[in-house]
C-alpha cells in the first residue's frame, strides 16, 4: 500500500515536472510571437512606430 | 507495556537533543547568512559556546539512546554537505566525498537500513526546510534546493522521502518523527513564528 502511494507521488512528480518543461517551451514560442505586435502596439501608444522611429501624425487616442 | 512507554520516550527525548545538536552546529556555521537576512541566530546568544553544548546535546543523545541518535547525526552531516559539493573542506576532500565517506561508516557501523531511515528522513526534512525558507534564502542571495529545482518538486520530494523513510524502518519512524516535529513545534514558540 505504501509502496504504491511512493510510486503515485513519484508518478505526479515525474508528471508536474513534464508539464512544467512543456510549459516552458510552449511559452517562450508564444512570447516569441507576441513580443513584436505587443511592441508595436506599445510604440502606437506612445505616439511613434517602432520599426522606423517615425513619429505619428495623430496618436491613436485622441 | 511501561517498558515499551519508556523505551519509546527516551527515544523521542534522545532525537530532540540530536536536533538540538544539529541547530546548534548549522547556527555556528551559518551566523553570517542569518545576520543577514535578519534570522534569529542561537550564536548571537551562546557565541562559541554553541558548540561545546552542540556536542553535550549529542552527548546526552547518545547515553539516552545512541541507535536513532548516531546515525541521525551522520545522516545530518552527510546531508548538510550537499549544498557544497565540489568546496574543498580541512580533511582535503571535496563536499561529495566527505558525505560519501561518512554515509559509508555510518552503513558499516550501524547498517544500511537504519543509515539508509536516516538519510531519507534527513533529507526530507532538509528539502521541507528550503521548501519554507526559499523567500528568506532568495532574499541573501542564496539558491537552495528549492529556488534550484522548483517549490512544488521539493515538496513532492520531500514528501516521497519521508514515506520511504517510514516504508524502509517503520519501527522508530514513529518516535524520530514524534521527536522532530516536538523539537520544531518549540523551536517555532521560541523563535516567536519567525521559522
Amino acid at each position: 500500500m505504501l509502496a504504491i502511494l511512493i510510486l503515485l507521488i513519484c508518478t505526479l512528480l515525474l508528471g508536474y515536472i513534464w508539464g512544467k518543461h512543456d510549459g516552458r517551451v510552449e511559452g517562450y514560442e508564444q512570447g516569441i510571437v507576441n513580443l513584436p505586435l505587443l511592441l508595436r502596439e506599445q510604440s502606437y501608444g506612445q505616439g511613434y512606430c517602432i520599426l522606423c522611429n517615425e513619429q505619428l501624425e495623430k496618436k491613436p487616442s485622441d | 507495556m511501561w517498558h515499551a512507554i519508556f523505551e519509546q520516550s527516551c527515544i523521542v527525548i534522545a532525537v530532540m537533543l540530536c536536533a538540538i545538536a544539529v541547530k546548534f552546529v548549522d547556527d555556528f556555521l551559518d551566523q553570517d547568512l542569518d545576520t543577514h537576512a535578519g534570522s534569529r541566530n542561537f550564536t548571537t546568544q551562546f557565541g562559541n559556546g554553541t558548540v561545546v553544548y552542540a556536542m553535550l546535546a549529542l552527548a546526552l543523545a547518545a547515553s539516552l539512546n545512541t541507535n536513532p541518535s548516531i546515525p541521525l547525526f551522520l545522516a545530518s552531516y552527510s546531508v548538510g554537505m550537499f549544498h557544497d559539493l565540489k568546496q574543498p573542506f580541512p580533511t582535503g576532500l571535496s563536499g561529495w566525498q566527505e558525505s560519501l565517506f561518512v554515509f559509508l561508516f555510518g552503513v558499516m557501523l550501524w547498517g544500511w537500513q537504519i543509515m539508509l531511515f536516516a538519510i531519507l528522513f534527513i533529507a526530507s526534512i532538509q528539502l521541507f526546510d528550503d521548501y519554507v525558507d526559499v523567500c528568506t534564502d532568495q532574499l541573501v542571495g542564496y539558491r537552495n534546493i528549492a529556488s534550484r529545482i522548483g517549490k512544488v518538486e521539493c515538496l513532492l520530494l520531500s514528501i516521497i522521502t519521508m514515506l520511504s523513510a517510514y516504508w524502509v524502518c517503520e519501527p522508530v519512524f514513529l518516535s524520530v518523527f514524534l521527536g522532530t516535529f516536538l523539537f520544531y513545534g518549540v523551536l517555532f514558540f521560541y523563535q516567536k513564528g519567525e521559522y
